[in-house]
């Protein structure tokens, strides 16, 4: 029985050595599209990523409150630059490295035709990214003012989704890549022209505290890497000449 | 110090609160003694339906609720037709989260309270003649007072903490179904802390008032 027990905590003891653990708190929007280059780099390296899959600016907060994260990915430039501004982010590592749009979205069986028609718009809140963008592009558009009574703000993408996929609201305001997970429930209106907002790119960056800054690092150029078919499928284009 | 619309979720807030708790003692009574006293078919699996919000995330609650009454739900289509207005996106919405998420712990509550009453009493008052309905109100109510109260109290704080249900349910648009709790979630992510600060104060502030009321009360009921 001991015997057994010792063999145990032997085993326990040995298992960092067959590859090492990295930790990646990485913005929901990008979850599909990461867990897809995990797969590879986990084969192709022998090393195990593990995810802490939530909002942009909730990890961000995380990690200035000291939570463990080796790779920080962000679904907006802002809250990179937040960290970097703080020393969180080790220079000159952070990057974009997936692009998307904005588009309107209606529930699968709506008659909606524009914009304008609909009774109540779910949009992402100031403190999302996807609202940030959504703010500006209805800004630039015009339609603010004549739309503020109809919007209903959401916390999150997945919030705004559901909210549009049961038919509570009559559109919804999300990205491209978000779009694509649900387009079985889904019925693309609209893609908003990008030069109505600032550029939605997501950004990746190693975290200063990281005690695997070479690993991350390769993780980082692993990401980089990625061929524009490969990003297409999860609804992102390549960042071109990136910084 | 506070601007209109945290004056206005403070407002929302309380009357939020005192519709569902009112709500959950008018229809939550009735069901504890049922519960407590009577046997009747599916009993058990009333009694795990209503602690299903105490063991569920409130997300999940409150898309539940979603789908059951949003405007192609089985009850909120019923509701579009007859009154061309739904409670998702209102301050009804609100309600019937903080409904929900208290009524499990008033019944659990009430109806231990309820068990607890001394059946050789409850005995007494049929041999001497009088009514169901009598004996409730005469015997079973005054003994069980106490178990019934703290469920109140209970249910109460939960509807004024209520969160997660209650975004999911009636959204988070400000002067309309901005609660506290919503509103410090607002404020937290917004670096807005001074403001996060003076809500969770205020909201503090009411739940230890009442509670503090309701201890009081009770203990004055002791001393006769």
């Amino acid at each position: 029985m001991r015997l057994i027990f010792l063999l145990i905590i032997t085993l326990l003891l040995n298992l960092p050595a067959f590859g090492e653990e990295l930790f990646i708190s990485s913005a929901m929007g990008a979850k599909e599209l990461i867990s897809e280059v995990r797969k590879e780099f986990e084969k192709k390296t022998g090393h195990r990523l593990i995810f802490n899959f939530s909002s942009s600016g909730k990890l961000a907060s995380q990690i200035e409150a000291g939570a463990p994260a080796d790779v920080y990915i962000s679904a907006s430039k802002e809250w990179m630059d937040y960290l970097i501004k703080k020393g969180l982010i080790e220079k000159g590592s952070s990057q974009p490295f997936a692009k998307t749009s904005l588009v309107l979205v209606t529930p699968k069986n709506s008659k909606l035709s524009s914009l304008e028609e609909a009774g109540r718009i779910a949009v992402g809140d100031r403190l999302a990214p996807v609202g940030k963008y959504t703010l500006e592009t209805l800004k630039k558009l015009g339609l603010y003012e004549k739309l503020k009574g109809k919007l209903i703000f959401a916390p999150t993408v997945r919030q705004i989704t559901i909210w549009t996929v049961t038919g509570n609201v009559d559109a919804g305001i999300i990205f491209y890549s978000d779009y694509l997970k649900f387009k079985n429930k889904l019925r693309l209106l609209k893609t908003f022209p990008d030069n109505l907002h600032s550029p939605i790119m997501f950004y990746v960056g190693v975290v200063s505290s990281s005690k695997k800054g070479e690993l991350a690092k390769e993780f980082v150029q692993f990401l980089l890497s990625q061929d524009e078919r490969e990003l297409r499928k999860f609804g992102f284009l390549k960042v071109n000449g990136s910084k | 110090m506070l601007d209109p619309q945290a004056l206005f979720s403070i407002k929302l807030s309380l009357k939020v609160a005192s519709v569902s708790v009112i709500m959950i003692f008018i229809l939550g009574l009735p069901l504890s003694y049922a519960l407590a006293k009577k046997d009747f078919p599916l009993k058990n699996l009333v009694d795990t339906l209503i602690t299903l919000p105490l063991v569920f995330p409130p997300v999940v609650t409150g898309y539940l609720l979603l789908l059951i009454l949003g405007r192609n739900g089985p009850v909120g289509s019923v509701l579009y037709k007859l009154f061309n207005t739904g409670i998702v996106f209102t301050w009804y919405g609100a309600v019937v989260a903080s409904f929900v998420a208290g009524f499990p712990l008033f019944v659990k509550s009430s109806k231990a309270a309820i068990e607890s009453v001394d059946e050789n009493l409850i005995k007494v008052s049929y041999t001497l003649g009088k009514s169901e309905l009598y004996t409730f109100f005469k015997v079973v109510l005054p003994l069980a007072k106490s178990g019934i109260i703290a469920g109140l109290v209970l249910s109460f704080a939960r509807a004024l903490g209520e969160f997660g249900a209650t975004l999911m349910l009636a959204g988070n648009i400000p002067f309309k179904t901005n609660t506290i709790p919503l509103e410090i979630y607002s404020a937290v992510s917004g670096g807005d802390f001074d403001r996060a600060n003076i809500l969770t104060a205020v909201s503090a502030g009411i739940s230890i008032v009442i509670i503090y009321l309701i201890n009081r009360l009770s203990q004055e009921e002791k001393r006769w």
